[in-house]
């Protein structure tokens, strides 16, 4: 179990955690509602959290070659 | 014939010329038939993905669902999401152990890393179960779709029927008793699908 690997338990907390705080429909983003946006957002960073995982993962770095 | 008809006939004659052009020059065999002969490429596994999480329920239940209960669809996009967090480490794993041992299925892959072949035949039951309702919806879904596509010149049914034609020249072509039986199984997820379909709408209007 590497340092890193934590990071890919960021999503599960601001989706499962974060939705309780987020459940309201004001303020709009992007013409959003708020709870809307919330798990947008965090469908966007988790391909940013799972892309630096990917680029800091040894085990991808074996195989490619 | 409207243009949305032919778009839909040009999409369909693409898929069957594919699906002809696709055997040239290849010795099929089982291998070949259900991984492609371990050849695929990257953005052709993103494609497959894509297409994988992105079904009939992407576009009529999802959005239904939405329309009619507002918020909780919105558990779509999150599990999603999580899931393919997981499949990280899930899949890869599965993918390097099953092209060491040359496995083709989900059952291949119980029957040999747990060396059971009881348990392989237990996996393949429980997913012919679980697959034959979900095929039968899938396919009347998209039966649906394009029935809707078509504005409605193309019954439901008959649409349903058309989906499978891409499966067409390949069992045609092929001995393979095999996926002469998948075929068979399609036709046979129509039927099911559209006798327990139109046993839903008639329970619907009795009550």
């Amino acid at each position: 179990m590497r340092p890193i690997f934590l990071l890919a338990a960021l999503p599960f907390v601001g989706i499962l955690g974060g939705i309780t705080f987020a459940n309201r429909v004001e303020p709009f983003v992007l013409g959003m509602p708020f709870i809307l946006f919330w798990i947008v957002l965090w469908v966007v960073l988790t391909s940013v959290i799972m892309a630096v995982i990917y680029h800091f993962d040894p085990a991808n770095r074996e195989d490619g070659q | 014939m409207n243009l949305a008809l032919v778009v839909i006939f040009v999409f369909l004659a693409f898929a069957l010329f594919l699906g002809i052009r696709a055997r040239r020059g290849q010795d099929m065999n089982l291998e070949q038939w259900t991984v492609g002969g371990r050849g695929f490429g990257t953005l052709f596994v993103f494609l497959l993905l894509a297409g994988e999480i992105y079904t009939t329920f992407t576009f009529l239940g999802g959005s239904g669902w939405a329309y009619g209960e507002g918020g909780p669809a919105f558990y779509i996009l999150s599990y999603g999401c999580l899931a393919y967090v997981m499949s990280y480490w899930l899949l890869p794993a599965i993918w390097r152990y099953a092209t060491e041992h040359r496995l083709h299925s989900q059952s291949d892959f119980f029957v040999k890393k747990y060396d059971s072949k009881g348990l392989g035949v237990f996996v393949s039951l429980v997913a012919v179960v679980a697959m034959v309702p979900y095929l039968a919806l899938q396919l009347q879904g998209l039966g649906i779709i394009v029935s809707v596509a078509s504005y409605g010149t193309i019954s439901a049914l008959v649409a349903a029927i058309g989906d499978l034609l891409p499966f067409l020249p390949q069992t045609l072509a092929d001995t393979n008793i095999g996926i002469v039986a998948l075929f068979v199984n399609f036709v046979v997820l129509v039927a099911v699908s559209f006798a327990t379909g139109g046993f839903a709408v008639r329970r619907e209007q009795s009550a």
